[in-house]
């Protein structure tokens, strides 16, 4: 009996018991494996995959005939030099298989869809990779597969599986469909492509918490990452907080990874890590001196070793938050210890402008500030809370409260997270003409659910 | 405007030389590499870049020949080598560089309309010296005009079907000409040729400065970039038309006008045209700040070298969008008064909205009340009846002893309305440039 048959034998088999495991084993893409080894070497002598497919399969769907063929053409092929055509093969293949799946009687294979979209991508990114991720993103085939994740998404996301349990849904895979879409759309830098998986999770209700914890954890520090895109510092430290403490200890690169951005985020907020910590994670270099700065009120050493790694900031995207927001927050410790030092007990605190003066010229280095700067300086830190009190101009001196002129900066609400989603929908429903700016509906800016 | 361009890719001399090397037979005297069109360069070179190792010679057999048949029938220059796929041999046969769907396979012979007559410039030529049999009898005082062949620049190939029609030269003598949608081919006799465009040019620059009539200039500029389009003219002059309108526009603050030359000038600019493009890239940073566009900005930002940020246009851009970023009023409206060329217009844009910002963060500051002096100086308001004028429009007018202070608190609700009508909101601007 030809090996085709055999195979295709054991594969109506799996389907008709409806065995996710076994059709997940059987169905393969690597040369190391024995059935594809088999089967390619057989269809390259001639043989009829389709015929044999519609023989042994007559009475299941068009589409599921269709993909086992197209799966047979892609074995076939696999080592064909020109590796776009392969990718191409695959994703009219996939594109198959999620015709198959979309029906209401497949939520069994589950896992199956799991690793074909899971493949898919690491083709996409295989292929890419060869020329290096050059040229524009709509030749990438990662762009490619983005539109083909959508509509795994889609498939999974709106499985109703007939009012049955949330354990036998497509919604299983959803999370998985969306960590492999993140990867692809950070890769693709299409940050803001992520909002509709996010927002769509959220409209249904997605439990986070009731997926493996793998893919949780992905989950919030992509989430965490997408967050501090968007300037919203402290709803990406909470993501990214979860993440690293759900991580697994032995995952020491993906800890690093979410400790990084994580790092990032708490310095804005004013919470600096344990020397400890960045020496297990390898991340004294970058990090430590850095703090030091802040704490300081050292501005000309902050900026020397911001500019040590400066590429690998710009790379990570957390460059400009770093070099902008904890500027702030450089200041209001540069103040306060100039407040520290002034201080006298009893006494309403004072901060002359021209104490202040001294002491930022001191620490940035730079001779060309003026006493308005100062006051510049000091009206941002009242207006962003980061101090309480009030400036007097004549006298050219800041009246600071008595109780906590200085709060602590992980208390002071971050300036941009001022404005929520619901308030910016308001806004751009009412918007008049006078603001000289036309809104369009741009469809990048999807309508976030509260 | 013009239909598909593929984009000049400029190939430097040391790739050049390869080429040559490569292509052995053809170092003839006619053919040296200044002749070969760019983007056949660029299809050599993708050829080899893609070429299998082991079919080298093959490749190479079939590139030469495939080149020889472009000489013969003199298509070398008006074959879009960009479209041509690689020979077989190479691990993909769709070409790198093509721009049209990966699903075309056969080599598309540019056509021109129904006769399936190939483009090359012996035929435009000829085309050319057909056309002008209905010209009207030339004038007494204007040169007979001979057939010229069409300027083409080279690594730019031919334009999808339709467009190709209207590629024309212009006989017209007339300096001015009011702007007049075109709906079908232009009359070659309305359209002025290159020499007269730029007698148009110094008499509207003239015209500008002795009149200031902005609907004449505008109008009259949009026929001059009509007439340039319409003889796929691409070149330094063309540039500086777009510069000039573009910096009338910004004069007089018409947004749509300078968006539609400054997305021109991009393209012109990235084909390697050279102009003003730091001057230009300064007022894209700037019109990105005005329509708070982070993303756009971020992106810009990444591809700016060191060079670029060192020219002071640039430079000054930038320093706008820091002290923006860390609500630096003091330095923002100091780089306001500085601002290089027309720089000042494009940020009388968002003037208004960055002085409620920072007046709202002054009266939170000031207790119980700020001298108006300070306010005046530091948002560069120049007179108080100015500020007197922008507190009344946001219902924050409180002044005090008759006018030297403003009643802090009683302002900052009117302010903080406003400042919220001006939420950062992430949009892009009107017209995505």
């Amino acid at each position: 009996m030809s090996t085709v048959t055999a195979y295709l034998q054991q594969v109506r088999s799996a389907i008709d018991y409806k065995n996710a495991p076994t059709l997940c084993q059987l169905l393969q893409f690597y040369d190391n494996d024995p059935n594809v080894q088999a089967l390619r070497m057989e269809l390259a002598q001639g043989v009829n995959g389709k015929a044999i497919v519609e023989n042994i399969f007559g009475d299941h769907s068009n589409a599921l005939k269709n993909f086992l063929s197209a799966y047979l053409e892609l074995v076939q092929h696999l080592q064909d030099p020109d590796a776009l055509a392969v990718y191409d093969r695959y994703s009219a293949m996939f594109s198959m298989y999620l015709v198959q799946f979309s029906s209401p009687d497949s939520n069994w294979q589950v896992p199956l869809f799991k690793q074909l979209a899971s493949m898919l991508v690491q083709l996409a990114f295989r292929v890419d990779k060869m020329t290096g991720f050059a040229g524009s993103n709509k030749d990438k085939k990662l762009d490619d597969a983005t539109r083909l994740l959508s509509k795994c998404f889609n498939i999974a996301i709106s499985d109703r599986n007939d009012g049955g349990p949330f354990e036998q849904s497509k919604k299983q895979s959803v999370l998985h469909v969306t960590n492999l879409a993140f990867k692809l759309y950070f890769k693709l830098r299409q940050i803001r492509m992520c909002r509709t998986f996010i927002s769509h999770l959220a409209k249904e209700n997605i439990q986070i918490d009731m997926f493996p914890k793998s893919q949780q954890v992905t989950y919030r520090y992509y989430l965490g990452r997408y967050y501090l895109f968007e300037s919203q510092v402290r709803k990406a430290e909470r993501e990214l907080d979860i993440a690293f403490k759900k991580c697994t200890r032995y995952a020491t690169k993906n800890k690093r990874l979410i400790l990084i951005y994580l790092i990032s985020a708490r310095m804005v907020l004013g919470i600096f890590p344990r020397p400890e910590l960045l020496a297990k994670y390898n991340l004294m270099d970058k990090y430590h001196s850095l703090c030091i700065a802040i704490k300081q009120g050292n501005l000309a050493g902050y900026q020397y070793h911001l500019e040590r790694h400066m590429p690998t900031f710009l790379q990570e995207g957390t460059y400009i938050m770093l070099k902008e927001r904890v500027k702030v927050v450089i200041w209001r410790c540069l103040f306060r210890k100039v407040y520290v030092v002034l201080r006298e007990p009893g006494k309403t605190p004072i901060l002359p402008f021209s104490q202040c003066l001294i002491a930022l010229r001191f620490s940035s280095g730079d001779q060309t500030y003026d006493l308005l700067d100062i006051e510049c300086l000091l009206v941002s830190l009242l207006d962003q809370s980061y101090l309480k009190g009030y400036l007097h101009h004549h006298k050219q001196i800041a009246v600071l409260s008595k109780n906590v002129a200085f709060p602590r900066v992980r208390d002071v609400r971050v300036i941009t997270e001022r404005y929520d989603d619901a308030a910016v929908e308001a806004h751009l429903a009412a918007q008049t003409v006078d603001t000289g700016l036309q809104f369009s509906t741009n469809t990048n800016f999807a309508t976030m659910e509260s | 405007m013009s239909g598909f361009q593929p984009s000049y890719v400029a190939v430097g001399p040391k790739k050049a030389k390869r080429a040559r090397i490569r292509l052995g037979q053809f170092e003839t005297d006619e053919l040296d590499d200044k002749s070969f069109p760019a983007d056949l360069r660029e299809y050599v070179k993708s050829v080899y870049q893609y070429c299998l190792p082991d079919k080298r010679k093959f490749v190479e057999a079939e590139l030469k020949s495939t080149i020889q048949n472009a000489i013969e029938d003199a298509s070398l220059y008006s074959t879009d080598w960009n479209e041509v796929p690689l020979p077989s041999g190479c691990t993909s046969k769709v070409n790198p560089k093509s721009t049209k769907s990966k699903s075309f396979n056969t080599p598309k012979v540019k056509n021109a309309g129904i006769f399936g007559i190939k483009e090359t410039a012996t035929e435009l030529s000829k085309r050319e010296s057909r056309q002008l049999r209905f010209q009207s009898s030339p004038k007494p005082n204007t040169p007979v005009s001979r057939p010229k062949p069409v300027k083409r620049t080279l690594g730019q190939g031919d334009d999808d079907d339709e467009s190709n029609v209207g590629v024309i030269v212009g006989t017209s003598t007339a300096l001015e000409k009011s702007y007049l949608r075109l709906t079908s081919a232009a009359d070659p006799a309305m359209v002025r040729p290159v020499h007269i465009l730029k007698k148009t040019l110094n008499l509207l620059k003239k015209k500008w400065r002795q009149e200031e009539n902005y609907s004449y200039i505008c109008d009259q500029f949009k026929s001059v970039r009509q007439d340039l389009t319409v003889q796929r003219i691409q070149n330094d002059f063309t540039v500086q038309v777009y510069e000039i309108h573009a910096r009338i526009a910004l004069e007089k603050g018409d947004l749509g006008e300078y968006n539609q030359c400054q997305t021109q000038l991009r393209e012109l600019y990235k084909k390697g045209i050279p102009g003003r493009e730091n001057e230009f890239i300064a007022y894209r940073l700037l019109y990105l700040l005005y329509a708070q566009n982070h993303a756009d900005i971020n992106a810009l930002m990444r591809t700016l070298t060191p060079e670029r940020k060192s020219d002071p246009a640039i430079a000054h851009a930038l320093m706008v969008r820091s002290s923006m970023a860390t609500g630096n009023y003091h330095r923002f409206f100091k780089l306001y008064l500085q601002a290089p060329n027309m720089g000042g217009y494009l940020m009388d844009k968002f003037m208004e909205r960055e002085r409620i910002i920072a007046l709202r963060a002054i009266c939170k500051a000031f207790r119980p009340m700020v001298e108006t002096s300070y306010i005046i100086q530091e948002l560069a308001l120049g007179t108080q009846l100015a500020l007197f004028e922008v507190l009344k429009g946001h219902k924050a007018f409180f002044p005090v002893n008759g006018g030297t202070h403003l009643d802090t608190k009683a302002a900052m609700p009117g302010l903080t309305e406003s400042t919220n009508k001006y939420a950062k909101v992430d949009i892009k601007g009107p017209l995505s440039i």
